[in-house]
């Protein structure tokens, strides 16, 4: 029982944990992409309709990154090279992708809800009997685990973890001592199109359906777990870890009691508000210093 | 002057290449697309009842974009709108369903204080939180709201249902209090007039007294606004109180002028396109009023060409999309400004 939860919480952190990563490197390197959520919902989209076509699971990860970059690759360009705002671009992906994979289900697949792929391949999920919280959980599960491990080798030993931190730190001083702003922030963009790719492809492929919007506010509770996080991969990762038990608890607590499924599917948003009050964004507090 | 046709210019080209590009998409999806593309951008002026339809619809954007305009002129994101908008409909139901039986006059503006004030303490929260903690009212507001929508949601099913009607909808208010239409048969109501009102006293508010320059002050650069004395915290404060309450009560006003009642998701959009109505305008309260009724019009030509022509709704998101990725770009046009260079 308590196995089976451990277990269902680390599934459901896995999309969050993912986002996040991808998350924070756009933001240590100054602009944070907001446009995660929509990122995440279209390459849910692409990933499960790839796989199912080519009947393959990798093939249909690969497609569903490649989506997210190149959403992520979009609001770059139109923030860079046609001086867009920031948060206003990432606003405008969520509500592309939005639209667009419901009007993609209804001309495709003549439905507007849920698309099941009945062809479509389901990632392996391991079997580790001996530890039952580890048992069925499958590569990205994985992945989500290793990420903040990457993120803070990258970030603590690599001379691009250096830059990254430096650009969102003070741009101009990034830009004095050397370092290619333009570029840290388009690779920053690229590895954020990574991660989520990922964690949409989290989503639909191990179900092998697409419902519409199904992202269902991941994005934005990665932004929170960003946050929450300070800025640190393992505090981030940790963080997401929390949000993917409250997102479980909300999903138990409907299975095993009369409360009304539309108030439990609140608390997340109201239990991410929460922590956003009392952890305050370091980085804006900083910045509100600056004026006093 | 000449800034403000350039503004005008690049709005209108901005507006120009999301309708191409809802053309492109039309042709791409449908079978006979130029049917559809007739119904969906000529339709609208063929006759009073469509026409009406769509000046109805601009209403509550009207509301959202003053909104939005004046949280985003005074530097603070309110992208809560949405729930703001859907809570104010469900206050302002509740109190008139609740004073039924009053004198209109009392119960009417009663109603839109009411929905005012929902909306305005639940952005105000999100001012109060980044003024005092340095919480982001970009994510704050918008968690809010999803959160908000949810137990609307719940309220409009649950507890304050039209359990007769087995619609997932509240209980209807009284006749008396729905705002007298014009040009029936369409829904377009006097809720109009008030949206235009409204816009009138922002753009007052704004450019003709003192708070409201310490607002745009504010939006320009906090900084400055704190060494000159402004109070930026209560600027913060004020600014999100204010946006919540405008959009709150387009959420009411829609009640009181078409639904009668909080029908579930009626202004699922109403939010976001009022923060892109705003960026048109330029946050300028007068220019909402264009903006709103350009967005009102990508709706109702969606909604026409979907039951005359079958075609899917969700374009004119795709066509908002567009104009939410286009309409914050500099470089758009900029190649006009005398050939100055970009960077």
């Amino acid at each position: 029982m308590i196995e089976a939860f451990v277990n269902d919480t680390l599934r459901n952190a896995t999309p969050i944990v993912l986002a996040a990563c991808g998350g924070l490197v756009t933001r240590l390197s100054g602009w944070l992409n907001i446009g995660l959520e929509g990122m995440i919902l279209l390459s849910a989209f692409s990933g499960v309709v790839v796989s199912s076509a080519t009947s393959s699971v990798v093939v249909g990860t690969l497609a569903a990154i490649a989506t997210s970059i190149a959403v992520s690759l979009l609001i770059f360009v139109m923030v860079r090279y046609m001086r867009a705002n920031l948060y206003i671009t990432g606003i405008a992906t969520n509500l592309l992708s939005g639209g667009l994979t419901v009007m993609l289900t209804d001309l495709w697949f003549r439905s507007k809800g849920t698309v099941v792929f009945p062809e479509a391949p389901r990632p392996a999920v391991s079997s580790l009997d001996f530890l039952g919280f580890l048992n069925n959980l499958n590569f990205f599960d994985y992945l989500a685990i290793a990420s903040p491990l990457l993120l803070l080798f990258v970030l603590r030993g690599t001379s691009f973890g250096l830059k990254l931190i430096a650009c969102g730190i003070d741009e101009e001083s990034a830009y004095y001592s050397g370092v290619n702003v333009n570029r840290v922030r388009l690779v920053s963009f690229i590895i954020a199109g990574v991660f989520s790719g990922l964690a949409g492809a989290s989503l639909s492929l191990p179900l092998g359906l697409f419902v519409a919007n199904m992202s269902g506010g991941r994005g934005w509770i990665a932004l929170v777990a960003v946050i929450m996080g300070r800025d640190r991969p393992f505090l981030i990762g940790f963080s997401a870890l929390m949000l993917g038990f409250v997102t479980e608890l909300s999903i138990f607590l409907q299975v095993s009691t009369q409360i009304s499924p539309k108030l439990l599917l609140t608390i997340p948003y109201f239990v991410s508000f929460l922590i956003v009050a009392i952890f305050p964004d370091r980085r804006a507090m900083l910045e509100g210093k600056k004026h006093e | 002057m000449k800034g403000r046709a350039f503004t005008v210019a690049r709005a209108l080209f901005t507006l120009a290449i999301a309708l191409a590009v809802g053309f492109v998409v039309i042709v791409l999806t449908e079978e006979e697309p130029l049917e559809a593309t007739s119904a969906f951008f000529l339709s609208v002026f063929t006759n009073t009842f469509y026409f009406g339809n769509l000046l109805s619809a601009s209403i509550p954007l009207i509301f959202t974009g003053l909104a939005a305009s004046i949280a985003f002129s005074s530097s603070s994101f309110n992208l809560g709108l949405e729930g703001q908008v859907y809570l104010g409909a469900l206050t302002g139901t509740y109190i008139g369903v609740r004073m039924g039986g009053t004198s209109p006059l009392i119960v009417v503006p009663v109603i839109l204080l009411s929905g005012f004030l929902s909306g305005a303490l639940v952005a105000g929260i999100s001012g109060l939180l980044k003024g005092f903690r340095g919480v982001n009212e970009l994510i704050s507001s918008l968690l809010l709201s999803n959160g908000i929508v949810l137990v609307v949601d719940y309220i409009i099913e649950g507890p304050f249902n039209d359990r007769p009607s087995g619609l997932a909808a509240s209980t209807s208010l009284g006749k008396e209090v729905i705002l007298p239409r014009i040009l029936e048969p369409s829904s377009l109501h006097s809720g109009l007039f008030l949206a235009l009102i409204t816009a009138v006293l922002l753009w007052a508010f704004m450019f003709r007294s003192r708070p409201g320059y310490d607002f745009r002050v504010t939006g320009k650069s906090s900084i400055f606004a704190y060494y000159g004395g402004i109070n930026v915290k209560a600027v913060y404060f004020w600014s999100m109180f204010l946006s919540g309450g405008l959009a709150a009560v387009g959420g009411t006003v829609d009640v009181l002028g078409v639904h009668g009642r909080v029908l579930r998701g009626f202004s699922g959009g109403y939010g976001w396109n009022g923060i892109a109505v705003a960026l048109i305008a330029r946050n300028h309260p007068l220019g909402v009023i264009p903006a709103a009724l350009f967005f009102a019009y990508l709706e109702s030509g969606a909604q026409i060409a979907s039951f005359e022509a079958g075609l899917t709704p969700e374009i004119s998101r795709i066509v908002q999309s567009v104009v939410f990725y286009l309409v914050t770009a500099e470089a758009v046009l900029s190649f006009m400004k005398g050939g100055r260079k970009v960077d």
